[in-house]
Formats: structure tokens, sequence, C-alpha cells
């Protein structure tokens, strides 16, 4: 990753009035100012959206919020008020993550760490071994959910973003957005109930 | 029982979701069997709210940053031609307002918006049970702060937990539950109506409380939330933690908290706000009038937050340093030790650094020893450097 330095002029508290729409439109006159605070704003919603999708490993999910942000950027013109900035922004994450996935081969790698991942927590002593249990069977269950269906649960049901908002931000009717849902969450309360038979 | 025959699974779980039909809600409020499917999918759906949210460290996202702006400027802007802030801004500004206006124009009706922001303590299991205009939360475990804005006619927003439910107009407050049993509400603004199952209805004003009548055995203090330790957590979970930590001894009344919760819980607000000049200010004086008081200690600790959050990071150093030294057995030591690890790493202070993120490394908190990890990663990585 670049590390090259950038000077720009911090918004300052100028920042924190501004609205979320006003922030983006800045940022897309190449006022590089108002794209540091859009990340201000949001880095951590887009952070936390793609580590919950488990779509990277982490310096991959760096380069996935990285380029979510630019693309935001290049993308600020078709940007039309139908859902807020921030849910507009988790489905261009969604859809790069969507890229990201693609390939049997990053597939493979996907599972191939979640399984890591399990080894080093159940080696890890815990009073809470049922909570983690439960939680682990959580995210086996997200991991073998094909993308389309965890999306929906994640900006749903995890980021709290209502239904109708989020399928104008993924550009897939109503209709899709609830069978998608309902398949993921049906998945999610069968991967509790297996953890707690 | 009601007018219509239990809905299907797909449609509970709908429902949800879409704001509709109010012949359904009614059924699943007063049949057991779909409240029951309702409360294992909103259940699954809080426990998944639980798994770690992977937020980054400062160093990470200082990284992602600068990357970030490097890449921007190596490339056009979406504009053909750059212009400055001022014209540029106002241009655009200008034009999504317009754009804004004539999508407004051709799009359907907009769903009711939600009047509610749900800020959850770290490890709350909660979950959104229906969409406005009858927006339900239910809450199982842990703390959540609800910022209520005034309901129209026909709206309506409550919280439910196993034992009771919190009936809302237009506020700001919060609620703890331990086992899936309300242990406590506290209101900032406006008023709510607490309604225990088994136990007086209750209406509480700003500034009241309300805490769970006694049960024959004592119960178990909910565990202390989690915390991230690079960005500070909401306002809600000191306060919730010490409603909850203190249900046993509650009664089902309203009391006044005392004045140096009251400054407590304004130095929050003022946290919440990103008002860190004030914020640190308020914490002060409650350190200031009880050094030695039941609060002293967190605020001791958010203190040092506030004013690293402000950016003032010589003062932070030396509030986190006091606070060890003042408090070296509280449960904030690992915690407060991995934040001035993480400023004397901005400083460049490594040795000092690596000694704060091995503290850390200790503390029972997976997050704090996440943190502990990724610093001393950061100090290996720019010594190799050189």
């Amino acid at each position: 990753m670049s590390s090259k330095l950038v000077s720009l002029r911090r918004f300052g508290d100028a920042a924190t009035a501004m609205s979320d729409e006003a922030l983006l439109a800045a940022s897309a006159t190449g006022d590089l100012a108002a794209l540091d605070a859009l990340f201000d704003r949001f880095h951590v919603a887009v952070f936390r959206f793609l580590g919950r999708l488990a779509a990277a490993d982490e310096a991959a999910r760096d380069d996935l919020v990285q380029a979510t942000f630019l693309e935001a950027r290049r993308g600020a013109k078709r940007f039309r008020g139908g859902s807020s900035v921030k849910t507009w922004m988790l489905g261009i994450a969604a859809n790069l993550a969507r890229q990201h996935l693609r390939g049997e081969r990053r597939r493979r790698e996907k599972h191939a760490r979640y399984a890591e991942g399990l080894q080093v927590v159940a080696e890890r002593p815990d009073e809470q071994v049922e909570r983690r249990e439960i939680l682990h069977e959580i995210e086996s269950a997200l991991v073998g959910l094909p993308h389309d269906l965890c999306v929906a649960f994640v900006l749903c049901d995890l980021e709290d973003i209502p239904g109708v908002e989020a399928a104008r931000a993924l550009g897939v009717p109503q209709g899709t957005l609830w069978r998608r849902l309902h398949v993921a969450r049906k998945a999610v309360r069968a991967a509790v109930e297996k953890a707690t038979r | 029982m009601t007018r219509f025959a239990c809905p299907s699974e797909d449609e509970l779980s709908r429902a949800l979701q879409s704001a509709g039909d109010a012949g359904l809600a009614q059924h699943v409020a007063a049949c057991p069997r779909c409240r029951a499917v309702r409360d294992e999918l909103l259940r699954a759906i809080a426990l998944a709210k639980a798994l770690p949210s992977n937020v980054p460290e400062a160093a990470r996202r200082e990284e992602v940053r600068a990357s970030l702006l490097a890449s921007a400027a190596a490339e056009p802007s979406a504009f053909a031609a750059r212009t400055s802030w001022a014209a540029g801004g106002v241009v655009a500004v200008a034009a999504v307002i317009l754009a804004l206006g004539l999508a407004r124009g051709r799009r359907a009706p907009e769903p009711a918006r939600s009047r509610v922001v749900v800020w959850p303590a770290s490890g709350a299991g909660y979950a959104i049970a229906s969409p406005p205009p009858l927006e339900t939360i239910r809450l199982w475990e842990g703390a959540i702060d609800l910022d209520v804005q005034p309901l129209g006619p026909g709206e309506r927003v409550r919280v439910e937990v196993g034992d009771g439910e919190i009936e809302v107009r237009g506020t700001r407050f919060q609620v703890a539950a331990v086992a899936d049993r309300l242990v406590g509400v506290e209101v900032t603004h406006g008023r709510v109506e607490v309604r225990p199952r088994g136990a007086a209805l209750a209406t509480l004003g700003a500034g009241q409380r309300w805490r769970a009548p006694p049960r024959g055995a004592p119960e178990r203090p909910s565990q202390p939330a989690e915390r991230p330790v690079a960005e500070p957590p909401r306002a809600i979970a000191p306060r919730l933690r010490r409603v909850a930590a203190r249900a046993e001894a509650g009664v089902a009344r309203a009391v006044a908290p005392t004045r140096q919760e009251a400054l407590y819980d304004d130095a929050w607000d003022a946290l919440r706000a990103r008002r860190f000049d004030e914020a640190a200010t308020g914490f002060g004086r409650v350190l200031a009038e009880s050094p030695s008081g039941p609060l002293a200690d967190e605020a001791g600790f958010w203190r040092a937050i506030a004013l690293a959050r402000g950016k003032k990071n010589a003062e932070a150093v030396a509030a986190l340093r006091a606070f060890l030294a003042t408090y070296p057995a509280s449960p904030r030591r690992g915690e407060a030790s991995a934040i001035l690890g993480w400023l004397f790493v901005d400083a460049h202070r490594t040795e000092e650094a690596a000694a704060l993120f091995r503290t850390a490394a200790e503390d029972p908190h997976e997050s704090v020893r996440a943190s502990a990890r990724e610093g001393s990663g950061a100090l290996a990585r720019s010594s190799a450097g050189h």
C-alpha cells in the first residue's frame, strides 16, 4: 500500500456541519479534504461491513475499503438520494466484494481462512464456550452463504438498514431482497439451533 | 384468538422488515406460537450482531486513508475541470440538491422513516423486530441507548424485553437487560413508560431512572462490555454497566441521579457529540469533586479518551499515565495501556509503547489484546523498516 504523503486542507468543524450528500458531491469535484472528511464519516461502517462479509483477508479488505471510497467519488454523480449515502456506499462495497470473491480459488481460500480461525479459537480457553460455539456456527453459516444472501443479511439485519433502502442501494427489486434475506435468516437460525442442540 | 390463521415463517420474517399489516402485528402479539417463532428469528439476528466487526486500529486506518488520498490525487476528478473548493463545492452541492429534487419528483412515495437510532453497547443482544411506523426493538442482553425523534400520528416506538416493555414518546433513553430480564431504564430527556410484567407501571421523565425490583435469588451482574480500543464506544456503556450492576438492589421506582452522575452523564453527552474539550472538562469536574467516588476511575479514563479524541495528545498521555498510576487495579488498565501505547507509537517512543502493549496483551478482553498485538506488530514493522 502506498504511503505517499498528500497535503490537504482539513475541513475541521465545517465538515461536521455538512450533509453526507454535500461531502460526497464535494469529493467528486476533486477536493481531497472532502474525500478525507467522507472517509472520517464512513470508514468504520465500510470496514465493519466488509469484515462481516468475510470477503477478504485484512490486506485485501483494506484495498476494498479504499476502492469503495474511490468508486464513490467517481460515481457521485450517479447518487440519486434513493438511499442514505452510507447505504449507497455499502452497496458499492458489496459489489466490489463480489468481484473480489469471484473465482473458485478465492472461495477456497476464504473457507481455509475460516477453518484456521476455528482452530485458533477452539484452542483458546474461555468460560463462554457455548456462546463462542454459537457465534462460530453463525459465522460458518454466513461464510457458506452465497454472497448476495450474505450481503442482504449483513445490510438489513446487522447494519439495521431498512429493506427498501437496501434494495435500492443494491439495485435489486424488493421481492428479491426479501427472498435473499429470508433464506439467509433461515440459515443463521439453523446455525443457532445446531449449536444449542 | 385473531382474525386469521398463523402466518408462515416467511411472512413472519418479512414482517420484521416491511411495515405493514397491522393485523399480522396484532396476531403475533397475541399468538404465543408465532411470537416464539419470531423471537427465535430475532434471537439469531441478535446473536449474529455479536460477531466481531473487524473495525481497524488507528494505525491501519491511517495507512488506508493515506493510500486512498494518494490514489485520489493521482486520478482526475469526476468533473472535467477541477475547481476550487469554494466554487466547486457550491456548484456540486447545488447540483446534488437539484438532482435530489428531480429524483424525488420521479420516485415512488418514500417508506416511513425510522425515528430511532440505536447505539448498542458492545456485546448487546438486540434486533429490530418491526419497522416504522410501529417500531419495535427486541432486547435480550446488555445495554442499548436510543435516540427517538418526536413521533407523528400513528407512530409508536417500543422496546421489548422478555419480562416487560418500554413505550417511548420522542426521547433519549437507555435500557439494560440481563438474561432477557429488564433491569434498568434511564431517561436523558423526554418521557417513557416502563411496563414490567408483574410489577407496577412507571412513567419516567428526564433524569429519572427505573430499576428492576429484587427477585428471590440474587441477580448476576452483566458482563462488562468489551470495548474497541482505538475508537471510544458510544456513550451508553459506562452508565448502563452501572445500571446492570446495581440491579440487584434496585426497586421499581424512579430516582434522580446524584450530582456526580449528572456531571458524568453531561460529560458523556459532550463526548458523544464530539465536543471533546467540554467532555474532558466535565470528566475532570467529576474527578475534582469526588476523587475517590464510585465514578472516579471511569471519569479518569474517559477524560483521557476525550483529550485523545480532541487531538490533545500530550495532555492525553499525562491523563492516561495518571489514570494507570492512580487506578492500577482498574478493569480498564489494559485498555488504557493499549491507547497510551498507540499514542507513544505516534510519538516514536517505541520502548515505552512496547512495554504498554505487553501489559495490554494480558487483558481479559480480546479486543484489547488484539489492539496490543496490532501495536506490537506495528512496532516490529517500524523497527524492520529502519
